[in-house]
């Protein structure tokens, strides 16, 4: 595998050196003068920056750009006069004619005034989008886009919203966890302004963290990432927050019967400076007091809160300040409790060096907490755990020219793991335990180019090198092949216990056959080096995440995907079919008896293996009209080899689900009232159920033979939404959404188990238990203009 | 520690009342029958009994069937030897007085395979007192005694535990009673275990064992504590389960252990 990913990596660098070489060369020889505008591009009405919008100039063939993630644009264009288009979906095109005679620079605000848009609408779309924007296997989820999409609980969920998408799959009722491409649930990078979220779920995965009226949007990478990204095999979810209205004071939110969220945002210093402050709860614990009894002292709550400040100092300088905290509670009396929470906290600054140079630096800090206790004060014990993230990133933008865009940075994160700390009280007999904290430092360096090689050919190719060494104090282990404890050996503060460096080559190449039409082809060599521990599908916040050390190699992934999209009738319809193959290394699971608590030897309990994953994706979309909807359905497999588990054959993975089919339908109705619909569809989780029974110590005990040789009962259900909207109010918009949830009540078997018969003890049954049926949401939205 | 998360889980559902469970037909397919052997030689006894069977598909509603012409031989550590005789029920028995500190192994030859297990005989841990106290109750144990064991760890060694109970004379077997120790969080103290998740009511007669066994024994019940009782499935307690890890060689099923306990009777005012 070293030997593979060196030769691509050479033959990477060698074409990008030739690319450059040929640039270079090419506009040497045109010695005509260009000259660069570059500048901002900002919401008119909230003064939110306007990531990823075109910039074109209509008059030559091939010509344009995107502005970044942070709304800053750059274009080249020869001496003389030029028109230029910006252009952005939901927004009125902006037209400017520039006399490029000098580098400048034009900052420019687009409107998405509604009544304007009604006519001219059309012209506004960026022109078949799907087709010229470059990284296919790439899903952009705008907030302003879903939030008439009903799901459960009545909120606009973008964790739930990106599960649509095929290639998506949820993880199940109960949990807001996915797996992309067949890829492991801990394999999603899910960044919240560039911080990482270790546990994007709340209780039960019911709700996600993601309080949608904080959020601008996400682009979610299946295949295919830019060498920007790294960290997780599988997928990134790039996930921005909103600014803060910079023009006026506004404030939004909803109520609904399970949660409550509010909004505020405005300027600081108008036009200058911004906040946005987020929250919302639920009320299930107000709801167990008043049903009183034994619930009246439980708690089973959860709560978000989101705040973001940002100050414009000059043009060329912003600094942005951003956290997120939240946590979840489920206690019993004083029986037991369980909370966890993450706490994420971001400071950036965005510097423009010059009209063709962007600098973005972040300092970011992540911290992710469960905790678990059993009894109160001298009779309890409490567990805790604790992954604590400090990261420092620099990347930089450079507009070459108008057919190249650089970005080249690094990053370096350490890493610090408190596996298991035990606080005993004194009648429990058990001694206060500190599991050893573990320490490591992931750092990565990339370059990458987007390049527009021929007028219908574009490329994004780069290199990420990644590296992780786990750090003292700490000791390290090595084991025999059974798990035994072999050696032990202690580290000071600062010694290197491991390391690996890793080389991930990234490319994706779009041909535009015709105006309608593309080709995309993707492919990414991508390494993980934390690793989420889990004896269970859904993420309970008990799994236990753990680093690369000498006995856990990095897990690394190679994908390539090949797709074909298209756009009818100037981007109404889209469909794409896009295949993709993935070969994972390094995947680790639990032998068969692990210790999996307080277990300081945990390493000597894992075994490793292979995955390999494939399949075909399709989606259709209609985007506009009365009527508009999408419908996905992907045919896939996804299976493991690992020796020790299933006598070392190959078995299905539990996300093996071959069939996956999502539709979803909006209707609107007339101008107040919107009706949406989805229907989900998927295969059973691949699962190991008896193959036979016997007796031991007069129990029945059930005989295991193939793993995952099962299936559970197909997985399907309806959802209805209604949206009416409130009377029009010159300062105020309002909105009734109205869900139910499984609408036909299929049974959806979250669990099976196998129980004596209540008429025959010595025959057993199975038992399936399903979750929600027919839950209804009912929510009330409120903005103030 | 993993049902507790498991039935957090299922109460918070309950509490939205909206889950439901229901009985479902579930067809499995059977694999071929393998030979169970399960034996336990307890230092107080003075006979030993090995019960052999084999397995049976899933839903077959019946006991389970002995398997008989087998040779079956136990040894000790100095050369002893006892051919064990069959029963008329299936079983074969031998007669000896363990003694502690043995290893004793055992080899079966039946349906032309041979089968190999050993287990240590350790002395038993003293049960130095059974503690009672009244609970009044919450959701989830009902009002009664909760007991536990006093006992002292041995610090110098690793130690596996396992506490088992009768109430007024009837043995509890459930798989909710398979309580099982090691010393990994209290090794060396003095250590009070509770009898979890029950509640007794006044007035019964309790028969406590608190018996001390060696790893491979405790290994086996513990992985066996896995995936008996009703979690199951891929979102119950364990996800992948598999077979419990047998001290048999060749692959047979069960278990052999050799077991000492140490027992004290008291009866709840």
């Amino acid at each position: 595998m070293d030997t593979f990913a060196a030769e691509i990596t050479l033959s990477m660098r060698f074409s990008f050196f030739a690319g450059l070489l040929f640039l270079m060369g090419s506009s040497i020889a045109g010695a005509q003068e260009s000259f660069t505008l570059s500048g901002q591009l900002r919401d008119a009405d909230t003064g939110e920056d306007l990531p990823f919008a075109a910039i074109v100039a209509p008059d030559i063939e091939a010509v344009g750009t995107t502005s970044n993630v942070y709304g800053f644009y750059s274009i080249t264009l020869p001496k003389g006069v030029h028109r230029l288009q910006f252009i952005n979906m939901g927004y009125v095109t902006v037209e400017e004619a520039i006399d490029f005679s000098q580098d400048q620079r034009l900052d420019v605000e687009m409107s998405s005034n509604i009544e304007m848009l009604e006519e001219a609408v059309v012209a506004s779309e960026k022109e078949n989008s799907t087709v010229t924007s470059n990284e296919g296997s790439l899903t952009t989820i705008d907030m302003k886009d879903v939030k008439k999409i009903t799901v459960f609980g009545g909120e606009p969920d973008i964790m739930k919203i990106v599960q649509f998408d095929p290639g998506v799959k949820p993880a199940g009722e109960g949990s807001s966890g996915f797996y992309v491409r067949g890829g492991g649930i801990d394999q999603n990078l899910i960044l919240l302004d560039e911080a990482v979220v270790y546990n994007p779920s709340h209780l039960l995965g019911l709700f996600s963290v993601f309080n949608g009226d904080a959020l601008k949007g996400a682009n979610l990478y299946k295949g295919g990432m830019p060498a920007e990204f790294g960290g997780r095999a599988s997928s990134v979810m790039d996930m921005r927050m909103k600014d803060g209205n910079s023009k006026h004071l506004t404030a939004s939110g909803g109520l609904g019967i399970l949660s409550g969220r509010l909004t505020l945002e405005g300027p600081l210093v108008k036009d200058k400076s911004s906040f946005i402050v987020s929250g919302r709860r639920t009320w299930t614990d107000l709801l167990l007091s008043a049903a009183g009894g034994d619930w009246s002292t439980s708690s089973l709550f959860f709560y978000d809160f989101n705040a973001k400040v940002n100050y414009r100092f000059n043009e060329n300088n912003r600094l942005f300040a951003s956290g997120y905290f939240g946590r979840d509670k489920f206690g019993f009396q004083d029986q037991f409790g369980l909370n966890w929470g993450n706490a994420t906290g971001t400071l950036r600054w965005n510097h423009i060096l010059n009209e063709r140079l962007f600098s973005n630096t972040s300092l970011v800090l992540s911290n992710y907490d469960y905790e678990f206790g059993l009894g109160m004060g001298e009779d309890g014990i409490a567990v805790q755990s604790v992954i604590r993230d400090v990261n420092v990133k620099q990347d930089f933008s450079y507009y070459l020219n108008n057919d190249n865009t650089l970005k080249l940075g690094f990053n370096v994160i350490h890493h610090t793991l408190e596996p298991g700390n035990l606080d005993a009280g004194n009648n429990t007999g058990l001694s206060n335990r500190e599991a050893d904290q573990k320490y490591g430092f992931e750092n990565a360096v990339y370059v990458q180019n987007q390049q527009q090689l021929t007028p219908k050919l574009n490329a994004n190719y780069g290199l990420r090198v990644s590296h992780f060494s786990q750090v003292g104090s700490g000791t390290k282990y090595t084991f025999d092949n059974d798990g035994n404890l072999l050696t032990s050996e202690d580290f000071e503060a600062g010694e290197r216990i491991a390391d690996y460096l890793q080389w991930e080559p990234r490319l994706s190449l779009n041909y535009a056959v015709n105006e309608m039409s593309a080709l995309k082809l993707g492919f990414n060599r991508s390494a993980q080096y934390m690793h989420l521990l889990t004896n269970a599908t859904s993420s309970t916040p008990t799994d236990t995440w753990i680093m690369s050390s000498n006995n856990v190699r990095p897990q690394m992934t190679n994908q390539l995907a090949l797709g074909l999209f298209n756009t009818l009738r100037s981007g109404t319809y889209e469909f794409s079919l896009e295949g993709y193959y993935k070969d994972m290394q390094n995947l680790i699971d639990y032998r068969n008896g692990a210790d999996v608590l307080f277990n300081e030897l945990i390493e000597g309990d894992l075994l490793s293996g292979n995955g390999e994953a494939y399949g075909i994706e399709f989606l259709a979309k209609k985007k506009r009209g009365r009527f508009s909807g999408q419908f996905g359905y992907t045919w896939s497999r996804s299976f493991r080899q690992i020796d020790g588990i299933n006598n070392g054959d190959k078995y299905s993975a539990r996300q093996d689900r071959i069939h996956d089919l999502n539709i979803v339908a909006l209707f609107q109705l007339n101008e107040r009232v919107s009706l949406s619909s989805n229907f989900v569809y998927y295969t059973g989780d691949a699962v190991t159920f008896p193959s036979g029974r016997y007796y031991v110590d007069g129990m029945l005990v059930p005989l295991y033979t193939a793993r995952n040789a099962e299936r559970m009962p197909d997985y399907h259900r309806l959802d209805f939404g209604l949206t009416i909207e409130g009377k029009e109010n010159e300062s105020y918009t309002s909105s009734w959404s109205i869900g139910i949830y499984n609408v036909y009540g299929r049974e959806n078997a979250f669990s099976i188990s196998f129980e004596p018969s209540d008429n025959d003890p010595l025959d057993t049954e199975a038992v399936q238990l399903s979750l929600f049926k027919y839950v209804p949401s009912i929510t009330y939205n409120f903005a103030f203009k | 520690m993993k049902s507790v998360h498991f039935s957090a889980l299922l109460t918070a559902l309950a509490l939205t009342n909206m889950s439901c469970e229901k009985v479902i037909d579930l067809e499995l397919d059977t694999a071929e029958a393998s030979t169970v052997i399960e034996g336990k030689l307890e230092a107080s006894a003075t006979e030993f009994q090995l019960a052999i069977s084999q397995t049976s598909a899933y839903f077959s509603p019946a006991l389970p069937v002995p398997v008989y012409g087998a040779e079956v031989n136990l040894r000790d550590n100095q050369g002893n030897v006892w051919p064990m005789t069959e029963l008329s029920n299936g079983t074969y028995q031998a007669e000896l007085t363990p003694e502690i500190g043995q290893t004793y192994s055992l080899e079966v030859f039946v349906l032309d395979e041979t089968y190999r297990a050993s287990s240590s005989l350790l002395p038993a841990v003293e049960l130095m007192a059974v503690d009672y106290e009244y609970q009044p109750g919450n959701g989830i144990l009902g009002e009664g005694y909760v007991v536990s064991l006093l006992f002292e760890d041995d610090g110098s060694t690793k130690n596996y535990y396992q506490i088992k109970h009768s109430i007024n004379g009837e043995d509890q077997n459930n798989a909710d009673d398979l309580l099982l120790y090691d010393d990994n969080l209290f090794n060396g103290n003095e250590v009070s275990l509770p009898i979890t998740g029950k509640s007794f009511n006044p007035g019964d007669t309790l028969e406590i064992h608190l018996i001390h066994m060696d790893g491979p024994s405790f290994e086996y019940l513990s992985t066996l504590s896995d995936i008996v009782g009703s979690p199951g499935g891929p979102n119950g307690a364990v996800a992948a389960p598999s077979n419990p890890l047998s001290n048999w060689t060749n692959g047979a099923l069960g278990f052999f252990t050799c077991q000492s306990a140490s027992t004290q009777v008291i009866v709840l005012p």
